[in-house]
């Protein structure tokens, strides 16, 4: 029997609360400890003279140490306290409205750094102001020596917009991340909880009830105490380039720019050319119909198309999305390295299902989501083939086998990917309107039905699919992806007509095969091909014949 | 009795058993349970500014999450001389479980940190993927990995998982739309 992860859990997670001490025990040890810490509380000793400043454009990940002067306005003002306190009125950096470029750096016992945007790329990270952490953040012993450090508040997040502060934190909303005294040795960091960030007041003094969604540079900012000293310093970390979305999701701007075919660059590399697959595959890939609205992992199957035993090591395909068919989507950064073993003995059943997970971000930035529209979803594997049986075509003798390490790679189209206006993955969105509706394949094919169906020919091969690859098929096929039709391959074993357009089966068995739309109508077929052929030429021919697959 | 204290007692009483279970499940260990559940108590509530009751339970548990992560850090250094000083680990913890969820408690110790993070909160707190990304400061894509890492190691331990959503092979493709 499976076991059920949930179940297992949960039963697990009751053993180990049957075991622990009652409620009240442990709210009176917490509200003590919080009593005592409440109490001993410093307070924070200012008096120390230079200011240090930040350079605009400095680089990201550096730390900032600035400290406070008691006789002039706190570099870094009390966080605003909603409903409680105001924040200090007189200019400063990083109050509301105050200019970002009149800063310089000082280099200090303690970084700010963050998990997202450590790397000093220009990628930018989208961040979400809604969620109790929008930058992970994390202090660091920059020195040689152990380091300890007491703190009584969160670190804060202030986004910056055309070198103005526009947001600012609100304290007080989210619990203390770090206990009252920290110890790190040399090189070591402490993550970080923040409070959360709320807009500046626009120019009419009215609070924004929300970050508006655009691109930042975000600085964050704590106030700490190192020992031995008593004089409390703010460390800031940043500017770190973020984008922040709508409340609903979408994203600000123009959608992004797709980047254009580069003949240099090599599948799954952005920009290059897909070379479709042609003729009878090695191995075939198929994910089966993932539903990526709902998530981005996906399994893929490999099965042996071949006549060959195949046996060695598989790595996990890499998924990219694809556009016209150029690569356009990111790749999964965090895509496994290793390998697993597969053994595939020729023409059977047996399959390799491995795991990848598909990026939904265009590849030029790795931050920008793909924009509206459907996209092809490729997947690489690459198989060394430690051990191949070759079998003879005629009576599927096995010969001997072949150990010397061979390199393949599987590539093929294995889903589509449907992505929002809001950048997010969404589910099939139907057939385009306007365009009328064509039959099912199950309902076509069913061969009972008491009228002829008409089948609009799109692109036409002498190979049939699934078996044989087609490039030339491709071009038809996305096109009429792209509209929300389903069915879109038909093999010409499944409609007697072809002789109609001059079609003669390459042999007996295999018919060949086409890109194709079938209707319960002639009219409705028809209209399609009136809406068609503006767009993309004229159709092979239009077919009037019961539909009826002979797998004889 | 101030305000922040009657919310915690409140808080305590009433979700004792939730937040001390989703502790138990990352730290393997019921007195471990209780002091992360202690310590987010206690950040959570020194403050000046308490959050409000309604919305204390979710930093408390993210306070959890925080604090197992970085224990394991600093643990990780004690774990290296630890044999020389002769301490037991976490077999009293498991007197009070059947031999069923001993496997399954097993099972999670096999997995690093952040995959055991992944799986509770994925299986016993009911996070999507993007909502464990946000909790734990990663990708999507780390999340996933971390996943599917971890039903490997679980699964060569308990044996097929039914609910990770692993579709059945495919033998024929379809055409793609």
């Amino acid at each position: 029997m499976n076991r059920n992860l949930h179940d297992a859990l949960h039963s697990l997670a009751g053993s180990g609360t049957d075991a622990a001490s009652p409620p009240d025990v442990l709210a009176d040890r917490a509200a003590a400890a919080v009593e005592r810490r409440r109490r001993r509380r410093p307070v924070l000793v200012a008096g120390l003279a230079g200011i240090g400043v930040l350079t605009a454009g400095a680089a990201a990940a550096l730390g900032y140490t600035l400290l406070h002067d008691d006789a002039a306005p706190h570099p870094f003002p009390d966080r605003l306290y909603p409903g409680v306190e105001s924040p200090v009125p007189e200019p400063a950096a990083f109050t509301c409205g105050a200019r970002m470029d009149a800063l310089t750096a000082v280099d200090g016992p303690l970084a700010l750094g963050n998990e997202m945007v450590d790397s000093d790329g220009d990628s930018r990270v989208t961040i979400s102001t809604e969620t109790g952490t929008i930058i992970s953040m994390y202090l660091r012993n920059t020195t040689a020596d152990p380091l300890t450090y007491s703190t009584q508040e969160n670190p804060g997040i202030y986004l910056v917009q055309d070198g103005v502060v526009v947001a600012v934190p609100a304290v007080g909303e989210a619990p203390a991340s770090a206990p009252a005294q920290v110890t790190l040795t040399a090189g070591e960091i402490q993550p970080l909880l923040e409070d959360r960030v709320v807009a500046c007041p626009d120019a009419g003094g009215t609070t924004p009830t929300s970050i508006p969604a655009g691109d930042y540079d975000a600085y964050g900012a704590i106030t700490v105490t190192v020992e031995p000293a008593t004089t409390a310093i703010d460390v800031v970390g940043g500017p770190w380039k973020v984008r922040t979305t709508n409340p609903d999701g979408t994203v600000s701007g123009a959608p992004a720019a797709l980047p254009q075919a580069n003949p240099d660059a090599t599948f799954p590399q952005c920009g290059a050319l897909v070379n479709p697959p042609a003729g009878r595959l090695r191995v075939a890939l198929s994910a089966g119909f993932p539903d990526l609205s709902l998530g981005s992992s996906m399994s893929v199957t490999a099965w042996n198309l071949s006549l060959d035993d195949l046996a060695g090591e598989a790595a996990h395909p890499t998924l990219v999305a694809v556009k016209d068919g150029v690569v356009v989507g990111s790749l999964d950064p965090d895509r496994s390295s290793g390998t697993v073993p597969f053994s595939l003995p020729g023409l059977d059943s047996t399959t390799l299902v491995t795991a990848g997970s598909l990026e939904h971000t265009v590849c030029t930035d790795g931050v920008t989501p793909l924009p509206a529209g459907r996209y092809s979803v490729w997947a690489a594997q690459d198989l060394t083939i430690t051990t191949r049986v070759p079998r003879s075509e005629m009576d599927y003798v096995a010969g001997d086998p072949i150990t010397t390490p061979e390199a393949y790679t599987a590539v093929e189209e294995v889903a589509a990917l449907w992505m929002d206006a809001k950048g997010q993955p969404a589910a099939h969105p139907g057939l385009t309107e306007g365009w009328p509706a064509d039959l099912d394949e199950a309902t076509a094919i069913r061969g009972d039905n008491t009228e002829p169906e008409t089948v609009v020919w799109l692109a036409i091969s002498t190979m049939e699919y699934p078996l044989y690859r087609d490039p030339g098929l491709v071009p038809a096929r996305d096109h009429l992806a792209d509209l929300g039709y389903v069915t879109t391959d038909l093999a010409f074993r499944c409609q007697d007509g072809l002789a109609a357009l001059g079609i003669v089966p390459n042999s007996p068995g295999s018919s060949g095969s086409g890109v194709a739309v079938v209707f319960a109508t002639r009219a409705a077929a028809d209209a399609f091909v009136a809406l068609w052929e503006p767009l993309h030429g004229p159709v092979v021919g239009v077919v009037t014949d019961f539909v009826g697959c002979d797998f004889s | 009795m101030p305000d922040w204290n009657a919310d915690l007692h409140e808080l305590v009483r009433t979700r004792h058993r939730a937040l001390i279970g989703y502790a138990y499940l990352l730290s393997g260990n019921t007195r471990e349970a209780e002091d992360l559940v202690q310590d987010a108590l206690v950040k959570v509530f020194t403050p000046r500014s308490a959050p409000a009751a309604a919305v204390s339970e979710g930093y408390v548990r993210r306070a959890i999450l925080t604090i197992y992560l970085d224990l394991y850090r600093r643990r990780r250094r004690w774990s290296g001389i630890k044999h020389l000083v002769g301490i037991a680990d976490r077999e009293e913890s498991r007197e009070s479980a059947v031999a069923d969820q001993v496997d399954v408690a097993v099972a999670l110790d096999a997995l690093t940190p952040r995959q055991r993070a992944c799986v509770v909160l994925r299986y016993f707190e009911d996070l999507t993927v993007p909502q464990i990304a946000s909790a734990l400061g990663c990708a999507d894509g780390t999340v996933k990995r971390h996943l599917f890492d971890a039903h490997a190691i679980l699964a060569d331990r308990l044996g097929p998982l039914s609910d990770t959503s692993q579709p059945s092979p495919i033998v024929n493709p379809r055409p793609l739309s």
